[in-house]
């Protein structure tokens, strides 16, 4: 009876294992199913919002944490049950052929029925090595098949694992191309030259020594340049204005709103002396696109600090709109005490108005309260004939049947200024308006709007 | 004291007397197992089946061969009560004293073959019935035992039901199991014809005594029973109430009433003597299964739609037997 009972121990702590194992199984695959879910969200674009708060190995760490905990929960759940051990020996019975002898030991040894029959019931036990517990309580092999393929699903969907080797069994895109480390090594070298070319190698610091930053650094850079002397005011203002725009949307489109905001950094260093600014931001552009494709987390973790210094753009920006700005601010009228003594009340004829001295600009940007960058196009140039420094003038005057209005001109318009200094004119460079319009795809029924708007606002 | 020479003496006893009734009776394995296994757990058979089956014969061969008192009981619509448990009877002694004398009746036998007993009033089906139950008969003041082992074998013709009392649902339930007798095939019915035609039929013999068969029952019901089957037993009983939440649909729908508890008693009784004519130590799976039909076919009752469907218990039992799961037992 002593060999019954340790039989009877064994099965038992199978039992528990098996059941602890398929306990198990259910929420590690609902675990490995929530992840691959969310893995397919991400390849879809669909999961930004997660992204942008927290980074791919902490999101993996976390991920693959929580099936271990759930799968272990779920063993312990199993494993620490009690056993029915009539049911477990019936089952063992049935599975082994036993012809419910154990089963039918069981309840002797319980004291149900006459012991007489326990010897007897021995001797028809099969031998020890038949009554393997793991014969008799086998694992199913097959339930796992499900955690294991999702497992497999995760792995070579390869999130969180750029240096798994499974990504080279396919070849890479051309955007995973940019996005591989030897490219980004290169990539390295060309920014290290034209950070050189614009003066800023004493500034960045080492790719090497700031690898997970390097968007940071080199944005920071950048805005430091733009907001140097050698950059046109009336660019810098645009920058702000497009920075600024580009922080608002919704955190779930936060990334493609940085690749928006890089494009539109990429259109405005296109104006700047050299083209240097501009082949820089194509890099960053083509390193942060890499990024995305390639998995290289460098400048996806970074999109929290990058939008923070987006965030210090607008600041700037904000700073600008401050005392001494020129031009019209909401809820403050053109012609206000920090204009200047020399701009006259609205409405007292355009021969007073005068251009704004440098001195009198408060920051660069300061054009933003004039025009509106996001909605009026930007010319291809400015006119040559507008004074240095002028950002922008109010002009009185009558102008047919609207009788006596003012209007605000700003440098980036397509016109050109005549006459005294005093007295300016204006000459709209109809040219430049068409070809702007046809560049910015503006639709062909709204085109006549806006050419009919410059026409209005340039008849004298 | 169950020893494993008692065990297997009593099993091989059995399996002798199973081969001397094979030796006049044609066929009928499963008949003579079942009826085996009433006399295992004293119980009643109801044998159902056409005249000139044998079922006479297998009654009396089995009575030659345990060397027990055999009896046989013609039912008729004028056979009184009396008439099966004996009456008293005025007698007068050698000194001129009259008193009566009770004379008993054929039901004092080890093995009663009541032939026909829905042909009798239900007042005589009773007379037997209470005898059935009680192993007793009380005639006058006093109280007669039966003596053990004591089983009836009672026959039923399925076919010429005009003229007859069919017993009732109450008294039906007091029978271990309803035996179905079926016509032989052809090379059972060549060799009855070849066995009864021979100048001298086989006699049997006596292979076990009253006390062997006694023992015998005690060793069967001492057999061990796993808990799960117990367990299932009751489902499957359970299971054939309409009301029951095991029941299968066609349960639902069919069955008037289902079996009682005497039905559990008989499939776990049962199950134990046929793992005893098996060979085996204690009670299987497959024993259930071997006596789940006799047991409760004639415990479920079908209602006006079951019999206007022309179902059978059978058919109802086997979609019991389907439906109750045994790992799905808790």
């Amino acid at each position: 009876m002593e060999g019954f009972k340790k039989l009877v121990l064994r099965l038992e702590r199978r039992a528990r294992l098996v059941r602890g194992l398929e306990w198990a199984r259910l929420p590690l695959s609902l675990a490995l199913g929530l992840i691959l879910s969310y893995q397919l969200l991400r390849l879809l674009g669909l999961a930004g919002w997660l992204q942008a708060r927290a980074s791919s190995w902490w999101l993996a760490f976390a991920a693959f944490a929580s099936a271990a905990a759930a799968a272990l929960g779920g063993f312990l759940w199993g494993y620490l049950r009690q056993v029915e051990l009539a049911g477990l020996l019936f089952k063992v019975d049935r599975r082994l052929g036993l012809h419910e002898r154990l089963s039918s030991l069981y309840e002797l040894s319980c004291g149900h029925g006459r012991a007489e029959f326990t010897p007897l019931l021995l001797a028809r036990l099969p031998s020890p090595s038949r009554l393997e517990p793991a014969l008799a309580l086998p694992l199913r092999k097959r339930g796992w098949l499900l955690p294991a393929g999702l497992l497999l699903a995760i792995l070579l969907l390869g999130w969180g694992w750029p240096h798994l080797p499974i990504s080279s069994l396919f070849p890479p895109t051309r955007e995973e191309e940019a996005g591989a480390p030897g490219r980004l090594e290169a990539l390295e070298e060309e920014l290290r030259e034209l950070e050189a070319e614009l003066g800023l190698g004493a500034r960045a610091r080492p790719w090497s020594a700031s690898r997970g930053s390097l968007l940071q650094e080199r944005l920071a850079a950048l805005e430091e340049e733009l907001w140097g002397p050698s950059v046109e005011p009336a660019l810098q203002g645009e920058l702000a204005a497009q920075l600024t725009h580009q922080a608002l949307p919704s955190e779930n489109e936060a990334e493609a709103s940085w690749r928006a905001t890089l494009e539109e950094l990429e259109r405005l260093a296109s104006r700047l002396q050299g083209g240097a600014l501009k082949e820089l931001l194509e890099r960053l552009g083509e390193a942060q696109e890499g990024a995305g494709r390639a998995g290289a987390e460098v400048l996806r973790r970074d999109l929290a600090s990058a939008e923070a210094l987006i965030e210090r753009l607008a600041e700037a920006k904000r700073r600008l709109e401050g005392p001494g700005q020129l031009g019209p601010t909401p809820g403050r009228p053109p012609g206000g005490e920090e204009e200047g003594p020399g701009l006259p009340p609205p409405g007292t004829g355009g021969s007073e108005d005068e251009e704004r001295p440098p001195s009198e600009e408060g920051s660069p940007g300061g054009e933003e309260a004039g025009t509106t960058p996001g909605e009026w196009p930007t010319w291809e140039s400015f006119p040559l004939s507008w004074p240095a420094a002028t950002r922008e003038l109010h002009l009185s005057g009558k102008l047919g049947e609207m009788g006596e209005i003012e209007r605000l001109i700003t440098r980036g318009t397509p016109f050109e200024l005549s006459g005294p200094e005093g007295e300016p004119h204006l000459r709209l460079d109809f040219q430049k308006v068409k070809a702007s319009l046809e560049a910015r795809k503006i639709p062909p029924e709204a085109r006549g709007v806006v050419q009919q708007y410059f026409l209005i606002i340039t008849e004298e | 004291m169950i020893t494993e020479q008692a065990l297997r003496a009593a099993q091989e006893k059995f399996e002798e007397l199973r081969g001397e009734l094979g030796q006049v009776i044609v066929g009928h394995h499963e008949v003579i197992e079942q009826v085996l296994i009433c006399l295992l757990c004293q119980g009643h058979v109801l044998l159902e089946g056409v005249p000139g089956l044998g079922k006479t014969l297998l009654v009396r061969t089995l009575a030659r061969a345990l060397g027990l008192k055999f009896s046989r009981i013609q039912f008729t619509p004028d056979l009184m009560p009396a008439d099966i448990t004996g009456t008293l009877l005025l007698v007068e002694d050698e000194a001129g004293r009259r008193q009566f004398e009770f004379s008993p009746g054929p039901i004092f036998a080890h093995l009663v073959l009541a032939d026909e007993i829905n042909r009798a009033t239900p007042k005589t089906q009773s007379a037997l019935l209470e005898a059935m139950q009680e192993r007793s008969v009380t005639v006058g003041n006093e109280t007669y035992l039966l003596e053990e082992p004591f089983i009836v074998l009672a026959t039923e013709n399925p076919i010429e039901m005009e003229g007859t009392y069919p017993l009732p649902e109450a008294q039906v339930d007091r029978f271990f199991f309803k035996v179905k007798l079926t016509d032989p095939n052809l090379e059972e019915l060549e060799e009855i014809i070849i066995r009864n035609t021979a100048q001298s039929a086989y006699i049997p013999r006596q292979v076990l005594s009253r006390e062997e068969v006694l023992q015998a029952r005690e060793i069967v019901a001492a057999f061990p029973v796993p808990a799960r089957l117990y367990r299932y037993a009751s489902a499957l009983v359970h299971a054939t109430h309409p009301s029951s939440e095991l029941a299968p649909q066609a349960v639902r729908e069919y069955v008037e009433y289902g079996a009682s508890p005497r039905g559990g008693l008989s499939l776990i009784s049962g199950a134990k003597a046929h793992a005893f004519l098996a060979g085996e130590v204690n009670v299987r799976l497959e024993d259930l299964q071997a006596v789940f039909y006799p047991s409760l076919n004639h415990r479920i009752i079908l209602n006006f739609k079951g019999e206007a469907a022309g179902l059978t218990p059978e058919e109802l039992l086997a979609e019991v037997w389907k439906k109750v799961d045994i790992n799905a037992l808790g």
